[in-house]
């Protein structure tokens, strides 16, 4: 137990809690709790986004995925900033404009009006988003317990045991009710802490020349662009071949876009015009960060060949440890508790979000729409925290058996669940005046039937080609196309409050 | 350079490249 880094951690969290405390006198009802008052500035709601995507996953498991794969898995660092710009520019400046008028607090009250399917919609969408926020929640607590078990030199369950205990005392101290002025502090503390460290991790590998003359001695294909097509691939960690990265470019661009905790943030922009410019901030500083973290993951690698680092050997994911590991050889002293605070900012930054989609999905979706039609505002509040109490009760329970081999894997599933039922209703609602009730419905539950079909096959009977996720968007695609041109039309009023039609920009607004 | 084959450097700098062009002409054509 390493009692300095113990107290660094400590004063970090008291940190947050004072910046929580003092960010939650501004809010008042349960709706400013979930969309922080809609009154984002620029730069918050560039950031709230960027801070909402950068998961815990995203710095370690994406070093871990260079480690291992080399530059052909560079495409994830194209992917994800494009799926923030995606986010803003082709979803957000549409539903910001309507959310405007009809007063939205979350993506689900916007598919409930589209679709005119209160229950259908909500239901469906509750299931879907429970779980995808799930299984994102076990993908954070591995991370969180990974860095404190390093950094505290305990063991993992232990880490598991202390990263539950403050994320419970961190939800529910109020730390949701200020998550916009938190989100703001970690995002630029990962930013920060990342440009920070990265360089000096590539630097000690030699620099980046020889760094990857190193990667191409190990597997001249580490400094290609992808793997050779081939099935099934000659090695386990060159599965990104031309045909899966077909499939991978739809996970991360549209089905991270799509993800409830990160789409529910342009709800909360103050003004239409940031629309303008935040895909552009957004992507840049996002490639920028993704591109370091990856290049300190092919650092990394270097540094364990040349025998300078040692990565642990009792753990089943060694090289998603791979960017601690590094960081805490330059920097003895001070990487750290560094490392541990761009972790833990990037885990609770994802991990408050979550919480707070699962909280509203079962208080607002399902308590107040199925169960009790005139609950009121505290009852609602009280049922959506007992669910999250509860959600990181279920969580720590599947988080406690081993970690899959690349906590990428497990973050993609998630990812994949949201491209199979969400990506095609949200984007025929806004762009397709024919999608009817009845195509949406369909196209949802076909999807994710479509993915969780695909995901057994793929785990328990023989590897696939693509991401399992691809098969059911594919599905899902023509269960919305079919069975919206076999219904009848939507009616027009509706589609004319709800701005669909093919053009991104509303007319008013113009 | 950078030790990468022509090709993979420039397919890491393009595509991220082209991407950033799309998103400045979103932003110009906004009025």
């Amino acid at each position: 137990m390493d009692f300095n880094m113990a107290i660094i951690l400590g004063l970090y969290l008291v940190g947050l809690l004072a910046i929580g405390a003092w960010a939650s006198r501004k809010i008042r009802s349960s709706e400013d709790f979930i969309v922080a008052g809609r009154n984002l500035g620029f730069w918050l709601l560039t950031l709230m986004i960027v801070a909402s995507i950068c998961s815990g996953m995203t710095i370690l498991g994406t070093s871990g995925l260079g480690y291992i794969g080399g530059w052909p898995t560079i495409w994830e660092q194209i992917f994800v900033p494009l799926s923030a710009a995606f986010v803003i520019l082709v979803y957000g400046t549409k539903l910001h404009a309507i959310s405007e008028r009809m007063g939205y607090i979350t993506i689900q009250d916007y598919l409930a009006q589209r679709f005119y399917s209160q229950r259908g919609l909500r239901g469906l969408s509750a299931v879907a988003g429970i779980l995808v926020s799930l299984i994102y929640l076990v993908g954070q607590y591995v991370a969180i317990s990974m860095v404190l078990s390093w950094m505290l030199k305990i063991s993992y369950t232990d880490a598991l045991l202390i990263g539950a205990i403050i994320v419970m005392i961190y939800t529910i101290m109020g730390g949701l009710y200020a998550i916009a002025w938190v989100s703001l502090v970690q995002g630029l503390l990962i930013i920060i802490g990342v440009l920070a460290v990265s360089p000096f991790i590539i630097q000690s590998a030699g620099g980046l020349t020889h760094v990857n003359n190193v990667l191409a001695g190990i597997d001249p294909n580490y400094v290609r662009i992808w793997y050779p097509q081939m099935h099934p691939p000659y090695a386990k960690y060159a599965f990104m071949t031309p045909m899966y990265l077909v499939s991978f470019f739809f996970l991360l661009t549209f089905g991270l876009a799509s993800a409830p905790h990160v789409i529910n943030n342009v709800l909360s922009a103050r003004s239409q015009k940031f629309f303008k410019w935040s895909p552009l901030a957004a992507f840049v500083l996002y490639l920028i960060v993704m591109y370091l973290v990856k290049i300190s993951g092919f650092a990394s690698r270097v540094m364990v060949e040349e025998g300078m680092i040692a990565l642990p050997t009792n753990v089943s994911n060694a090289q998603d440890y791979a960017f601690v590991v590094a960081a805490m050889h330059i920097f003895p002293n001070i990487a750290g508790p560094l490392v541990a605070v761009i972790v833990l900012s990037a885990v609770m930054s994802t991990t408050d979000r979550l919480m707070l989609t699962i909280g509203s999905y079962v208080g607002w979706d399902i308590y107040k729409m199925f169960f009790n039609k005139k609950a009121s505002d505290r009852s609602i509040t009280l049922v959506s925290r007992i669910a999250i109490v509860f959600s990181v009760i279920l969580t720590l329970i599947l988080a406690w058996r081993k970690p899959p081999e690349l906590l990428a894997f497990l973050i993609w599933m998630g990812i994949g669940i949201m491209l199979a039922t969400f990506v095609v209703p949200i984007l025929a609602g806004l762009y397709w005046r024919r999608a009817t009730r009845e195509g949406a419905l369909a196209s949802m539950s076909l999807g994710l039937i479509g993915a969780l079909v695909a995901g057994w096959y793929h785990w328990f009977v023989s590897p696939l080609p693509v991401h399992f996720s691809f098969y059911g968007f594919i599905l899902s695609i023509a269960a919305m196309v079919v069975v919206s041109l076999l219904t009848r039309s939507p009616p027009v009023d509706v589609l004319d409050t709800t701005m669909t039609g093919m053009y991104i920009r509303p007319k008013s607004e113009r | 350079m950078f030790g990468l084959p022509t090709e993979t450097l420039i397919a890491v700098t393009m595509v991220p490249g082209i991407i950033a062009l799309v998103l400045l002409g979103w932003a110009l054509r906004w009025s």
